[in-house]
């Protein structure tokens, strides 16, 4: 299966699942700044329902202390690397 | 049936948000999330964050100012079941004159997420100082987001157009009136459904164009209510004033434009008159 994913993979994985997105066959740099708005699938609906995904991957690398993420966090996620940084956070435990 | 089906699901609905509450006392402390009461919100039952607005409406030729502002608290969500549950309590005033509307609530409920979709559902009591009225009553609205299955809906969303089932069931009973046409004794059950689509064009950044549809159905009424069907179709532009990719700042409000036209009738949350408004909105959220 080579190398275990990290948690910014498992988050661009559900983003490219959830939308028309191929982010990841984007460079980094340019990958992280790709805005998560309604032209690239993401509409008010589409970010609540990323609380549930992005808050499963934060409880799997969180190591028991990660807490969940409200759906009113997803909904203002502007950019993909807003999403990973939330991810991360949520799966620290931190507000 | 139906009305002892609908009113289980939402006692059980009761006793999780009590249970989850009750949890999240016992270990609140470091995983706290940042915000938790939201102020400048409609708590709107469809769209419980939708922003607060102000603005002008005409309806079938009264026109008047419009207001509907809310504040919203969320206690901390929790996980039972599988499925991730966001309780709130929220403080509603809506004030229409076009539409004879002039409404205060208080309405308990939860949110219920999953990956394809999720379902709000509250409690609400209201008072409607117009018809002099007192009305209670709950509510499940289902959203399902239907990309996942592929097809035509995930072609639609690569285009930027959403295309948003919903469906839900209703109680909503009028305990006193002094208005018995307009506001009738009694209670009523039912069930509706409706579209959403909403078009987002690259060549005009943050606008939206939308429609949507509601279609209501009483299943079951008591007291001096009769069976009734309602439609209900509007279109909406939205604009936005900020921008959506960066967070909000605290304290600083969002504001934008929204222009609807609406035709026909909702009984639980508007007017059983049909009406047909115009407005024109400002939104904003704190």
């Amino acid at each position: 299966m080579g190398t275990p994913a990290t948690l910014e993979e498992d988050v661009v994985d559900v983003l490219d699942i959830q939308s028309p997105l191929a982010l990841r066959n984007l460079p980094p740099a340019e990958r992280a700044s790709t805005q998560l708005n309604m032209s690239n699938g993401f509409d008010k609906a589409a970010k609540i329902v990323l609380a549930v995904t992005l808050g499963n991957i934060a409880a799997r690398y969180g190591n028991g202390h990660a807490r969940l993420i409200r759906s009113s966090e997803s909904l203002a996620l502007g950019t993909v690397a807003d999403a990973v940084d939330l991810t991360a956070r949520a799966a620290a435990g931190q507000p | 049936m139906k009305s002892r089906v609908t009113l289980l699901a939402l006692a059980g609905t009761g006793a999780l948000w009590l249970a989850g509450y009750g949890a999240h006392a016992q270990q609140a402390g470091a995983n706290t999330p940042a915000q938790s009461v939201f102020v400048g919100y409609s708590a709107n039952p469809e769209d419980i964050l939708a922003p607060a607005r102000v603005g002008y409406s005409s309806a079938d030729g009264s026109a008047g100012a419009q207001l509907h502002f809310g504040v919203l608290y969320q206690p901390p969500p929790f996980k039972a079941a599988a499925i991730q549950w966001e309780p709130f309590v929220g403080v509603t005033v809506a004030d229409e004159p076009a539409r004879k509307l002039d409404r205060k609530e208080l309405r308990l409920g939860a949110r219920a997420l999953v990956p394809f979709g999720y379902a709000d559902m509250s409690f609400v009591t209201a008072a409607d100082r117009r018809t002099g009225a007192g009305k209670d009553g709950a509510r499940i609205d289902v959203t399902i987001l239907p990309e996942n299955a592929g097809g035509i809906w995930r072609r639609a969303q690569q285009l930027g157009v959403f295309i948003r089932p919903r469906i839900g069931s209703y109680v909503d009973r009028q305990r006193h009136t002094d208005d018995p046409v307009a506001a009738p004794d009694g209670r009523a059950t039912g069930v509706w459904a409706g579209i959403d689509i909403d078009y987002a064009p690259l060549v005009i950044p943050r606008s939206t164009f939308g429609y949507r549809n509601r279609f209501l159905r009483d299943v079951s009424v008591s007291g001096a209510r009769l069976r009734e069907r309602h439609r209900l179709h509007a279109f909406h532009y939205t604009h936005l004033f900020y921008d959506p990719n960066e967070a909000p700042e605290p304290g600083k409000p969002r504001l934008s434009l929204t222009i609807e036209r609406a035709i026909g009738s909702d009984p639980i949350e508007g007017s059983r008159e049909r009406h047909a408004t115009t407005g024109i909105y400002l939104g904003f959220q704190l």
